[in-house]
């Protein structure tokens, strides 16, 4: 651990940090929401005020604790797409490198998928399936995979036949054995894909609620964007301040902090 | 560099290719009319460039712009969208025998009508010198060969079951002879039925791809003169020699304008009427001289709907408990904005003609939703905060169109808030309606139009006919049934006398308030906005227009509102 | 000859890969009419639809006839019967196409130019820190259609400067005078939005790969410092880099066409994101279905025609 943090610039630290804090604010957030998100109890569309920090929306909720359970959502989807996909990628790029027969189908498979907007297919699947937070997220970890792929396998392929691995083939050890020493070198690539696929599943969620398409009722970033910008009033008064500014902020905060923690100088 | 020039070729051939194909599919698109009415338009030019030359006064062309929702079809009878403003559309090209204005029914293409006593023969007499656009005259001919026509190619907004048979006297008269009373007759089926012309509909077999200008001609107040479907607008001439009056406007545009960005397009002057504008947007130009809001009843209804094979919605006491839960008011606050008004239990909107205000309310009160639920046998023996009916949980999944999410909302809190649990299912409108219409759901919400005018739409809730025919509902699955009300029903259909067709509905609102086959939620409100220094005079057509149709847009006042623009 | 003769065999196999994820894709579905996996339902919701659709699709056939259906109809370029519309899928995605390539053309041409041109030049300055990248990450880290709802907002609700909607005013048609100044002004704000989104995107790439070149060549540079450089420098590294840009673009138009879309969406500008906005909400499987392959197999072209230029590029 202590290694990683050494190996970042002062801002990618601070971009750390920021990280660390959503993942506490979605951790403990909640209790620190003072209604619950799903209350729609007072008047419709206050502006800021003591009791309620941003306001409220055209049917009572409190903007700020919409906002606050918002980081719950966004977790649960960029962590659980990223987990999903970094893995299926990574298994089947190894699977590529061990197996190279099928190796070469796979990875014109993950081309192919490459080439079509991925955006473009989430959508379609989001359209016909049923809209549940299920079904989103499997069909980003479905339709992403290929980038993890490409990535872990251009990694992974260079660790292959690196003298280490190729001894260990040659001495007839298992497929284990392999896995444990490409563990040593690979790992920090898993951990910028992971991050890269995080950020990329939050703008996904995002895009699909604003073609109206996931589970309506969830109270996701996305959902309150897409209300905010569906506000009657949005281009003429002054309401998108409190109503779409903080959501918008923090899904882009979330995504640049990411990239930027991706981001590797010199590195194509 | 070689490179270089290869790469500033290729883009600059990129972008004149894109550019080429990107202009010419929009000139693409506009059908063959256009180039008709451009060579009779550049004939026109000539000829009033003649007259204006002699005239003082010099004209400029009156072209109203008006909001409309895109593309919705070729402006003929079986290629438009059967819905509000298709039908308004097609009205503009299309006549009918009866038509409506502010005062009510009044005759239309047909001058003078008669009903025989037993109610089974409508005959009519059709007005003199009228024709249509092409020239050919209108006669007698040409509605007997509409209802034969649409017997073979049913017509989707309007059905011509009831006709028996239609046959011609003379000239100038027609004879309708039904099958059986059928009540709304005049207003329903010869107020809303388009005229085909039959000389250029007789050899039509494949109407529904029937989009040859000549699909778009009849003796409406508006000649086609382009439709340009990719971007969704439809350009109309004024017929001059139309029959009821004078055309007070030279053109009609309707644009693709949505209701989000109509009020924009009103005040930069873009468009003269808006008449999908929402709700807020048109609040908000209340207090403007220069445009008028129009507020109207919106003659839809949104409705839940239940499945009476799960046990506990089959029990009466529980679905009136659920309605007491419903807090009515709040949903037309918070969900729909204020722009509309709270259900009546009896169905039949307040306000009304037909509504009968004696029916039994329910106040949306917790405590006693709370009581009657346990009353009928629902108890919460596990202490989870779902009551148990019989032994089964009062878990429901309650499927609902994905844009009426705030209602659901409301609606799982309601009865989560006295113990029934409710999960939500979203879909797109056309899959809710397939689900409600099969009986594929347990509780569903779903909106309707056409809600107004005559109570025929009562029959929604009669299970089986005159006949002894088991009647279509627009909901599958098990339903709500009831003799009494079937018989009563059935009775008010073929009642002439007024006084006791009122007394008969009177009585089905009731057995619908008492019964509660579904809990009527929420009344949509029409509004719309429009320029008042550009054109005047448009209205609400009371009960609206054909089939409850609420749309300012009445074809007549074309003819009855003033120019005002200079 | 080879390589040209093994890239085609790639991309047929990847159009035919196309192919069958565009066929299978519905069938697979939970909820689709066309579902294999629920069929009771499906056909059950069959009945809703024109005969049109199952003349179409054929779902009472064996899958394997159905493919074969499917392909005979792609060839004669039918794509099936719009729901909404009701017309045909191929007539409103041809008058459609035209303007969301204008748009997509013209922004990523200049997002490139802009975008090459602005990594390149932070990339050869001395002691270059990513920090003056960061603008850029964070413009890229705004959804498109937020940044297309932003600009529109303030440039044409707040300011009035430009129309909010629409390729031309209502009222306008290609005959009409003026019409392509028309198209222009009411280009101007879709095509910013697509530009500022697409430029970071590049610069970022093209910094990182002159980084990469100038920290390989550094001896080198020492050299070159006694020469009036700038232009030698930038000729230089633009050829070195020029490969991956290439490969970097192809991705990057791919998820430019796609990004049209969302901005179509937003300014009701009648390309094919518009299609896909109202196919969308409206569940018009054709539609949905013939945009999907349309706009994949335009990936795959624009794709092969980036790789045969890497190729030619790089045999120098």
């Amino acid at each position: 651990m202590k290694k990683i943090w050494s190996r970042l610039s002062a801002v990618q630290r601070i971009c750390a940090g920021i990280c660390i804090f959503y993942f506490l604010a979605a951790a403990f957030g909640p209790i620190f929401s003072p209604f619950p998100p799903d209350d729609f109890s007072s008047p419709a569309l206050l502006p800021p005020g003591r009791v309620h920090l941003l306001g409220t929306d055209e049917m009572g909720h409190d903007i700020f604790s919409m906002v606050l359970s918002g980081f719950r959502y966004t977790m649960l989807f960029s962590l659980t797409a990223a987990l999903g996909s970094v893995s299926l990628g990574t298994v089947l790029a190894f699977a590529s490198l061990y197996f190279p027969r099928i190796g070469r189908g796979i990875n014109h498979l993950a081309t192919v998928f490459l080439i079509i907007p991925d955006i473009l297919l989430i959508l379609f699947v989001a359209a016909f399936a049923a809209p549940t937070c299920t079904n989103t997220i499997l069909s980003m970890i479905f339709f992403s995979w290929p980038r993890v792929f490409r990535i872990a396998r251009s990694r992974l392929s260079a660790c292959f036949s690196s003298n280490k691995v190729a001894y260990t083939m040659l001495i007839g050890g298992n497929m284990w054995d392999v896995i444990r020493k490409l563990w040593h070198d690979g790992y920090p690539v898993i951990g910028t894909l992971f991050m890269m696929q995080a950020s990329r599943a939050v703008t996904y969620e995002t895009t699909l609620a604003f073609f109206g398409l996931g589970d309506p009722l969830l109270k996701t970033w996305g959902r309150l964007i897409r209300s905010a910008l569906n506000y009657e009033n949005f281009f003429y008064d002054n309401t998108w301040c409190w109503y779409l500014l903080p959501a918008m902020i923090c899904v882009v905060v979330y995504v640049a902090v990411l990239s930027v923690l991706v981001f590797d100088e010199g590195k194509v | 560099m070689k490179t270089k020039k290869v790469l500033a070729g290729f883009t600059a051939a990129a972008i004149a290719a894109s550019m080429i194909t990107g202009c010419g599919s929009g000139a693409k698109t506009e059908t063959a009319v256009s180039t008709e009415a451009e060579t009779t338009a550049a004939e026109e030019k000539e000829t009033t460039a003649a007259e204006t030359a002699q005239d003082t006064e010099k004209r400029k062309e009156r072209i109203l712009t008006v909001s409309g929702n895109g593309d919705f079809g070729f402006p003929s009878v079986y290629t438009i969208s059967p819905k509000g403003q298709g039908y308004m559309t097609l009205s503009y090209i299309f006549d009918t025998l009866m038509w409506k204005d502010e005062s009510g029914l009044i005759p239309y293409l047909a001058e003078d009508y008669s009903v025989s006593e037993d109610g089974l023969t409508y005959t009519f007499q059709l007005r003199k010198g009228v024709s249509f656009t092409d020239g050919t005259p209108f006669t007698a001919e040409d509605v007997k060969f509409t209802f034969d026509y649409m017997k073979e190619h049913p017509y989707k907004w309007v059905s011509v079951s009831m006709v028996e048979e239609a046959s011609v006297v003379d000239e100038h008269t027609v004879e309708i002879k039904l099958n059986k009373t059928y009540n709304p007759f005049l207003s329903d089926v010869a107020g809303s039925l388009p005229i085909l012309p039959k000389h250029i509909w007789e050899n039509v077999t494949e109407p529904e791809t029937f989009t040859e200008p000549e699909a778009a001609i009849s003796t409406g107040p508006f000649i086609l003169e382009n439709y340009d479907s990719a971007a969704g607008t439809y350009t109309l001439k004024a017929n001059e020699d139309y029959f009821y009056g004078d055309v007070q406007i030279d053109k009609l545009v309707i644009a693709n304008v949505s209701g989000g960005d109509s009020k924009e397009a009103l005040l930069s002057g873009e468009i003269a009427a808006a008449p999908n504008i929402s709700y807020k947007a048109a609040m908000s130009l209340k207090d403007s001289p220069e445009y008028t809001v129009l507020e109207g009843p919106g003659l839809s209804v949104t409705r839940l709907y239940f499945n009476f094979d799960e046990e506990a919605m089959a029990v009466k006491e529980i679905r009136q408990a659920m309605y007491h839960a419903v807090n009515l008011d709040e949903i037309v606050e918070k969900a729909y904005g204020g722009a509309g008004y709270p259900g009546s239990a009896g169905h039949v909107q307040p306000g009304t003609p037909w509504y009968n205000p004696d029916v039994r309310q329910y106040a949306y009160d917790v405590e006693t939703a709370k009581k009657m639920l346990s009353e009928a046998g629902a108890a919460d023996s596990n202490g989870d905060g779902i009551l148990e009916y019989n032994g089964e949980e009062m878990s429901y999944t309650l499927t609902f169109t994905e844009n009426d999410e705030k209602l659901a909302e409301l609606l799982v809190s309601y009865m989560k808030a006295v113990g029934i649990e409710l999960v939500p299912q979203s879909a797109d409108d056309a899959t809710v309606k397939a689900a409600i219409s099969e009986g594929n759901f347990e509780l569903a919400f779903n909106t309707n139009g056409s809600f107004g005018g005559d109570p025929v739409f009562l029959s929604r809730f009669a299970t089986v006919g005159a006949d002894g025919a088991p009647s279509v509902t627009g909901q599958g699955g098990t339903t709500w049934e009831s003799e009494e009300y079937n018989r009563i029903y059935n009775e008010s259909a073929v009642e002439q006398d007024d006084a006791k067709r009122h007394q008969q509905v009177n009585e089905l609102q009731e057995i619908i308030a008492e019964e509660l086959p579904c809990l009527t939620l929420y009344y949509k409100k029409a509004v719309a906005a429009y320029n008042n220094t550009i054109f005047d005079g448009f209205y609400y057509t009371p009960d609206g227009i054909s089939i409850a149709v609420p749309f300012i847009m009445n074809k007549l006042v074309f003819v009855s509102g003033q120019w005002k623009a200079q | 000859m080879k390589r040209g003769g093994k890239m085609v065999r790639t991309y047929g196999l990847y159009l035919v890969l196309i192919l069958c994820i565009s066929f299978f894709l519905p069938r697979f579905l939970p909820g689709s009419p066309l579902s294999v996996l629920d069929e009771a339902t499906a056909s059950q919701n069959m009945e809703a639809f024109p005969d049109t659709f199952r003349e179409y699709y054929a779902p009472e056939k064996p899958e394997a006839v159905q493919f074969l259906l499917y392909l005979k109809h792609l060839l004669s370029g039918d794509l099936g019967y719009s729901l909404t519309g009701k017309r045909k899928v191929a007539d409103m995605i041809g008058e459609s196409l035209g303007y969301s390539l204008l748009l997509a053309g013209l922004a990523m041409t200049v997002s490139t130019c802009i975008g090459v041109w602005y990594g390149m030049r932070a990339g050869l300055k001395e002691g270059s820190s990513p920090v003056r990248l960061f603008p850029l990450i964070l413009l890229q880290a705004v959804p498109v259609f937020l940044l297309a709802e932003s600009l529109r907002l303030l440039f044409s609700y707040r300011l009035s400067w430009f129309p909010s909607r629409g390729a031309y005013s209502v009222g306008m048609h290609p005959s009409s005078e003026g019409f392509l100044l028309d198209v222009l002004y009411h280009m101007v704000l879709p095509l910013t939005v697509m530009i500022l989104s697409e430029i970071p995107g590049i610069a970022v790439f093209t910094y990182n790969s002159t980084v990469r070149i100038k920290k390989q060549q550094f001896v080198r540079m020492a050299v070159y410092l006694n020469l009036t450089q700038n232009i030698i420098e930038k000729k230089y590294f633009f050829r070195n880099i020029l490969p991956e840009i290439l490969g970097k673009l192809s991705i990057q138009s791919i998820s430019c066409v796609a990004g049209t879309m969302f901005v179509e969406a937003v300014f009701a500008y009648p390309g094919i994101g518009m299609l896909l906005r109202t196919a969308t909400a409206n569940r018009d499987y054709p539609l949905m279905q013939g945009i999907l392959l349309t706009v994949c197999t335009l990936a795959l072209v624009i794709n092969a025609i980036f790789e045969f230029l890497i190729q030619q590029i790089s045999r120098r």
